[in-house]
């Protein structure tokens, strides 16, 4: 498979791919000679990463709902197969109307799109209207979608929740439901799987990792990394209650809860006859989630939605493993 | 950054060339009132002294022709990507009797005239040792691919070149020891850089992706001398020897638009004749294309961790 629609000579045309998973996308597609790579780039000084392969690097506006099919002509024409992994506010149904239409006539007849498990609003209905498109056009359209993608260079699994743990214990909902984790290289060879299968692939698709992982796990996997408790599980009432109220008011909570009268008196007591006592857990700052946070994770990710593992692709990277690699990013990229 | 600088100055600018079409119309309603051409040629008469900052690759070309037209020059860092065109621009200089500069604008940070008149003062005793760190999330609102997509644009000559120019300010001329780069085809992103000058061992970590210290590190016989390499620190001096009685240094808040408007003054005293310490010279921009070229002659590539096939069940 060269992912170029049979033909190894015509680029993969990459959208989004100064960020994160895009990055990484032409890292392993680029670096282990898969196909040849062209960069839709919107800034040239966030270029860093990719422009460490000979790759094509071409220059276009930002995907908005302003944007018409022949702006994607530099980026789409020539190329056997296109793939998106552009995200942002901007998006909407006419953008992915465009690109879509851009593919049509670029003769491109698959598209896909790593898209947000959890996207609402203009984000969804731009994955919606993908979709719509592509049955229309006739082009194949394949959204990965994605929960929570945690690895090197990625926001939302690897800085800010090394921030919030840096800040103190993160709450926990205890009915929340599982963390929708995907290791960022499982996920790029979820999207390649759906670039390079031979087979007519068109719907939506979710990619999670390998096994059940609770965000409980998560937030001690990165508080290890700082050697500190990262979690804090509160009854799930409690916690809806906290993260309603005044974010005032939360700068002062601690986790665990001053002990009360009676179990400083029976430490007291233990002590005193000589019996031992179990060290207390060092107080920290209670991190709060937004009630928007909580209300994602109360409830499972798409639970209709079509495994990836439709596409032939199954995820590899343990929980264990992705962590340790995400820890050594970490370390690399924030020696400071 | 330079107009801009120019405009504060009250300096009139008289031209502005750019080969894009479409930049020339920006800059036609930008400065209405200067003279806006597609090449140097078509307005040769308009001024005396030229800014010229094109994309890296064009910087010798460029230079020399604006120079053997009879200008004098200052020109955007790195001065050149390989010795042989840096000396070929400081020749025409010398030969047309012409003003040549490097603009090496991050001299203007004021701890950097400071830490360097301390350390010619010998009060600190030896150097033992230096680290220097310049890295970040690059924020440099690039116009052109000129940034990456060229002979010279990795990270040790785009950005690089500004710590470069000051080692060898501070510590004489630098010869490169070894230098390992992220490279894989392209342009490099890091890069691990050990320098000598003189007995001086030098460790330089340039990064175009990591939040590195961007800092130098003097480890002197007296103690560490820590200064900052850029403004974004809180502190432009973070460190001296204990016990040293130093000239006192005054922190500013000084962004990158007064280090332009400082450039600016010491280019005007260069001109009269003052030639200032924070004004790079063409010796200068020789050692830093020197240093540039043979990073890229000795360099080896060395995978990022991170490229490494996951370990799996």
């Amino acid at each position: 498979m060269d992912g170029t629609g049979g033909d190894p000579v015509k680029p993969v045309a990459v959208l989004g791919a100064t960020g994160a998973i895009g990055g990484r996308f032409v890292e392993v597609v680029a670096g282990d000679g898969r196909a040849p790579v062209r960069a839709l780039v919107h800034r040239w000084w966030h270029t860093g990463r990719i422009a460490r392969f000979p790759i094509e690097l071409c220059s276009a506006p930002t995907l908005t709902a302003d944007t018409q099919i022949d702006d994607l002509a530099a980026v789409l024409d020539g190329a056997g197969a296109a793939v998106s992994l552009v995200d942002g506010p901007d998006l909407g149904p006419e953008a992915g109307t465009a690109l879509v239409g851009g593919c049509a006539r670029a003769g491109i007849h698959r598209l896909v799109h790593v898209g947000c498990a959890t996207a609402t609003g203009r984000r969804r209905a731009f994955e919606d209207a993908l979709l719509a498109a592509g049955d229309e056009s006739g082009v194949e359209v394949a959204v990965v979608a994605a929960g929570l993608v945690y690895g090197p260079f990625t926001q939302a699994g690897a800085h800010e929740p090394l921030d919030l743990v840096r800040r103190g214990r993160v709450a926990v909902g205890a009915g929340s439901a599982p963390c929708p984790l995907v290791y960022v290289d499982d996920l790029v060879e979820a999207a390649w799987a759906a670039a390079a299968r031979e087979e007519r692939t068109h719907g939506r698709f979710l990619a999670l990792g390998p096994a059940p992982v609770t965000w409980v796990d998560l937030y001690e996997a990165f508080g290890d990394i700082v050697d500190r408790a990262g979690a804090a599980v509160l009854p799930d009432d409690e916690l809806a209650a906290l993260a309603a109220s005044d974010p005032a008011d939360l700068a002062e909570l601690r986790w665990p809860p001053e002990p009360s009268t009676s179990q400083r008196a029976v430490r007291s007591l233990r002590r005193r006859v000589g019996l031992s006592v179990e060290a207390r857990t060092p107080r920290r700052r209670l991190v709060v989630p937004s009630p928007d946070v909580l209300a994602i994770r109360s409830s499972p990710v798409e639970p209709d939605a079509v495994p990836a593992t439709a596409l032939g692709w199954s995820p590899v990277v343990p929980f264990e493993e992705g962590m340790r690699r995400t820890a050594a990013y970490l370390r690399w990229a924030e020696p400071a | 950054m330079h107009a801009d600088a120019l405009g504060r100055a009250g300096i009139p600018v008289a031209a502005l060339i750019d080969p894009d079409e479409q930049r020339r119309t920006e800059l036609a309603q930008a400065w209405p009132d200067a003279l806006v051409a597609a090449e140097p040629g078509a307005v040769l008469d308009a001024f005396d002294l030229a800014l010229v900052a094109v994309p890296d690759r064009f910087h010798a070309p460029v230079s020399i022709e604006l120079l053997d037209a009879g200008k004098d020059v200052l020109v955007e860092k790195p001065m050149a990507g390989t010795r042989a065109d840096a000396e070929a621009m400081a020749a025409i200089a010398e030969a047309t009797g012409r003003f040549l500069a490097v603009g090496h604008v991050r001299r203007n940070l004021a701890v950097k005239p400071w830490a360097h008149a301390l350390l010619a003062s010998g009060q600190l005793g030896r150097v033992e040792r230096v680290e220097a760190s310049q890295g970040g999330r690059d924020d440099w609102v690039a116009a052109s691919e000129g940034y990456v997509a060229q002979a010279v644009g990795g990270v040790v000559a785009n950005q690089g070149a500004h710590t470069i120019d000051v080692l060898a300010w501070w510590f004489g001329p630098l010869e490169v020891v070894s230098c390992t780069d992220d490279s894989r085809g392209g342009q490099e992103a890091n890069a691990a850089i050990e320098l000598v000058a003189g007995s001086i061992p030098i460790h330089l970590e340039l990064s175009r992706v990591r939040s590195l210290r961007n800092t130098i590190r003097i480890h002197t016989e007296r103690g560490l001398l820590e200064v900052a390499l850029d403004q974004y620190q809180p502190k432009q001096l973070i460190g001296v020897p204990e016990g040293v009685e130093v000239a006192p240094f005054v922190e500013q808040t000084q962004d990158l638009a007064g280090q332009f408007d400082q450039q600016l003054v010491g280019l005007a005293d260069a001109l009269d004749g003052r030639w200032p310490d924070t004004l790079a010279t063409p010796a200068s921009g020789i050692q830093v294309a020197s240093v540039i070229e043979a990073c890229a002659r000795v360099r080896t590539s060395e995978e990022p961790w991170w490229m490494a096939p996951a370990v799996t069940r």
